[in-house]
């Protein structure tokens, strides 16, 4: 391949390394290097070989890094540390299945809806805790197969079952809000869920870790006690729907979407 | 497949085909093979050695997502560095430098006879014809006709307006059919 | 030093005693459980990597008790596990896949995690492929893969169920060198099927059957198991608890030997036929 009738002797190397050739030698140079591997190799010498290292360290950390979609940058930005963002976002990875279980029970529980009352208790007391019970029947699948290795690491499985559930609150709240409009009765109070949905959903997310599991299985538990307390007591399936229920939530998810504003202003004060 | 030893010997067209098939392995040996003489070159037309590392690992990712587009005609080294060479005016552009390009030093070192002999084998009497043009009008013809920008390009590189560019062009090129004639 | 002392174990699903008062006594260094199938083995590694309780029995592991929830988090800390089925989501790139371990195993910040991970990678020889989607990877390699993540973090406790199995036989060899290697200065407990891998790498060998353990010893203590118990004969002699017949049309024999018979040199196998074949079942042998 090289026919080059001259080549770099070690002086005219260290020259042109060094910035000390005029810029028409330099050309020639230039010109010859690229078909020449031997004058190529001439050079290594002339570049600081821990620079070096690091520009190739820093390429590969590029190639290899995983990529970050959508969900994972948001909730960065939000103040999520970035090893917590990153588990919450591969979860749409193992979650092939349980998308279509999520809307099988919605499904299910919209024919039950329409023997009234009894059905529309049903999804108004299931549509917001759903998402959590749809991420523990994935965990408990073969949905997922890194299950296994995953159980005998130290993360604790719980947490990231609920930090999930808040990931996937947005997939699963648009069809079940689609589904609710074709509940019996008026369309605001069959979307009375939505407002406590949301509300627990970013509550949750601006509790530190600790708190994250018992809260929400509290919380889901007092939203299904209402639902069905509200029924038997006076077999009004919507009696949860109260307007002060409506105004608590709203309270509480203003508030948490305070948290998760000054925490995306202050990044450096993560707490999740 | 992976072992490095093997791809030492290995054509740079052979190393960008198991690139463009995820080998890492083949990226890390075109690496040490031409970082070297890319870093140096790259040095010469940028002096903030912050940019030049930045420019070598964009042009390496580059070289990683783009292997498949190497045609296999053509010197491997070459393309390299067509896009490091525009990687560079990419960063010029997002970050206009302070001090760049050839170093007034370059300018003034004198060449000896030997060197002049050197550069009519390599470049002919094209050689010769560019050494009679002024600084301004050969780091232009250096940017155009020798790393291969467009006018715009070269602008940005040399931190010029394309009416500049194309101005010295025209005025380096008419000094130079002058001298070759 | 013992690293995991385990002491009348019983495990059972419904009416089935997986584990029926196993005892299992180990050190720093590789043990081989063998035995056949259905002899306890995955209950007892899932057990040794807290992914499953035993109904009864004392187990400590690395002076931890896995039924505490403490002990159960710092066994966790120091331990690589590969079970069986382990895999990967198909869409991640070998990188990814270990790096999502990584992370449930604590390795918080990412660029330290991304140099873990990185050298898992290059110890099983993946360090070439680590961009490539799980789903492009041959069986061999994905195999690798589940093995890297177990070295995570440099573990005091490795518990590999069947880590071998699969591989064709250069795989297999590679594999037994990264697991000796891995083996060096920390416990290492892993199951097999295959006699071969044994010998190769297990300084202790349990043999198992039914869910106990029928013998706990060196290599060469299970070897002299057998001395004098195997034999060839031109003739089938069915009295043996094992027989097999030989490409030159003798018959191997496993068993107490008749008189005046030519004794020939037990191999590991041969022993583990005595110990845990099905003995008065010989014909499902082989």
């Amino acid at each position: 391949m090289n026919t080059q009738p001259w080549h770099l002797d070690e002086s005219l190397a260290e020259r042109y390394a060094t910035g000390q050739t005029g810029q028409t030698l330099a050309a020639s140079v230039e010109q010859h290097l690229i078909g020449c591997r031997a004058c190529q190799g001439l050079l290594g010498r002339y570049v600081d070989a821990r620079r070096h290292d690091q520009v190739f360290t820093g390429v590969i950390e590029r190639i290899q890094a995983p990529r970050r979609g959508p969900v994972e940058r948001l909730l960065r930005s939000m103040g999520v540390a970035d090893s917590t963002a990153r588990l919450v976002a591969v979860t749409p990875s193992l979650r092939s299945s349980w998308i279509g279980g999520v809307l099988l029970v919605l499904v299910l529980a919209q024919i039950v809806a329409h023997s009234e009352p009894v059905g529309v208790a049903l999804y108004l007391a299931l549509a917001p805790v759903l998402p959590a019970i749809s991420v523990a029947a994935a965990f408990g699948g073969r949905a997922d197969p890194t299950r296994e290795m995953a159980s005998a690491s130290p993360y604790p499985m719980l947490q990231l079952l609920i930090l999930r559930t808040v990931a996937v609150v947005g997939a699963t709240v648009l069809p079940a809000m689609a589904l609710a409009l074709l509940l019996p009765g008026s369309t605001w109070l069959s979307l009375g869920w939505l407002l406590p949905s949301l509300a627990l959903a970013a509550f949750i997310i601006t509790l530190p870790d600790q708190l994250a599991v018992p809260a929400a299985g509290t919380l889901s538990a007092a939203w299904m006690g209402m639902v069905s307390t509200g029924w038997l007591r006076h077999s009004d399936p919507y009696a949860a729907v109260t307007p002060a229920i409506q105004f608590v939530s709203l309270v509480a998810l203003t508030f948490a979407l305070v948290v998760l504003l000054v925490r995306t202003t202050h990044p450096q004060r993560r707490i999740v | 497949m992976a072992d490095r030893s093997v791809m030492d010997e290995s054509s740079d067209a052979d190393l960008l085909a198991l690139v463009a098939d995820s080998s890492t392995t083949a990226l890390e040996t075109l690496y040490h093979r031409h970082a070297p003489w890319l870093t140096i070159r790259l040095s010469r037309r940028c002096a903030d050695p912050q940019i030049v590392d930045e420019v070598l690992q964009d042009t390496f990712m580059a070289i990683w997502r783009n292997a498949k587009g190497f045609t296999g005609k053509g010197e491997p080294a070459a393309w390299m560095w067509g896009i490091a060479v525009r990687r560079l005016v990419d960063a010029f552009r997002r970050r206009p430098p302070s001090s760049v390009l050839v170093q007034e030093s370059d300018l003034s070192v004198v060449e000896s006879a030997e060197e002049r002999v050197l550069l009519g084998i390599e470049h002919g009497a094209l050689g010769g014809a560019l050494e009679t043009l002024s600084p301004d009008l050969r780091a232009v013809v250096q940017a155009t006709i020798l790393d291969g920008l467009t006018t715009r390009e070269a602008g940005r590189l040399l931190g010029l307006r394309q009416g500049t560019v194309k101005t010295r062009m025209m005025r380096a090129r008419q000094a130079l059919r002058e001298e070759l004639t | 030093m013992t690293t995991i002392d385990a002491r009348d174990v019983v495990h059972t699903y419904g009416r089935v005693r997986a584990l029926d008062g196993l005892n299992l006594v180990t050190d720093v260094g590789v043990t081989g459980l063998l035995g056949p199938n259905g002899a306890g083995k995955t209950t007892l590694l899932r057990a040794l990597a807290t992914v499953s309780s035993p109904n009864s029995g004392h187990v400590r592991i690395l002076g931890h008790d896995p039924a505490d929830i403490d002990g159960r988090l710092a066994i966790r800390r120091t331990l690589g596990y590969l079970p069986q089925d382990a895999g990967f989501p198909r869409g991640f790139s070998a990188f990814e896949a270990i790096d999502y371990l990584a992370i449930l195993k604590e390795h918080i910040r990412a660029s330290a995690r991304h140099d873990e991970v990185r050298r898992v990678l290059a110890l099983v020889g993946l360090q070439d492929v680590s961009t490539k989607k799980v789903r492009t990877l041959s069986g061999g390699m994905r195999r690798r893969l589940a093995l890297a993540q177990t070295l995570l973090g440099h573990p005091d406790l490795l518990v590999l169920d069947e880590p071998t199995v699969g591989l064709d036989p250069e795989q297999r060899i590679r594999f037994r060198e990264i697991i000796s290697e891995a083996g060096v200065g920390r416990t290492v407990v892993l199951s097999t099927h295959q006699t071969e891998d044994v010998a190769a790498l297990c300084s202790h060998v349990v043999v198992m059957d039914h869910g106990r353990s029928v013998f706990a010893g060196t290599v060469p203590e299970l070897v002299a198991q057998a001395r004098d118990r195997v034999w060839v004969d031109d003739q089938r002699d069915d009295r043996a608890n094992a027989v097999y017949r030989l490409g030159d049309g003798s018959y191997h024999h496993i068993g107490d030997p008749p008189a005046g018979v030519q004794l020939v040199k037990p191999t590991i196998e041969d022993a583990y036929l005595l110990l845990a074949g099905p003995g008065s079942d010989a014909s499902a042998v082989v």
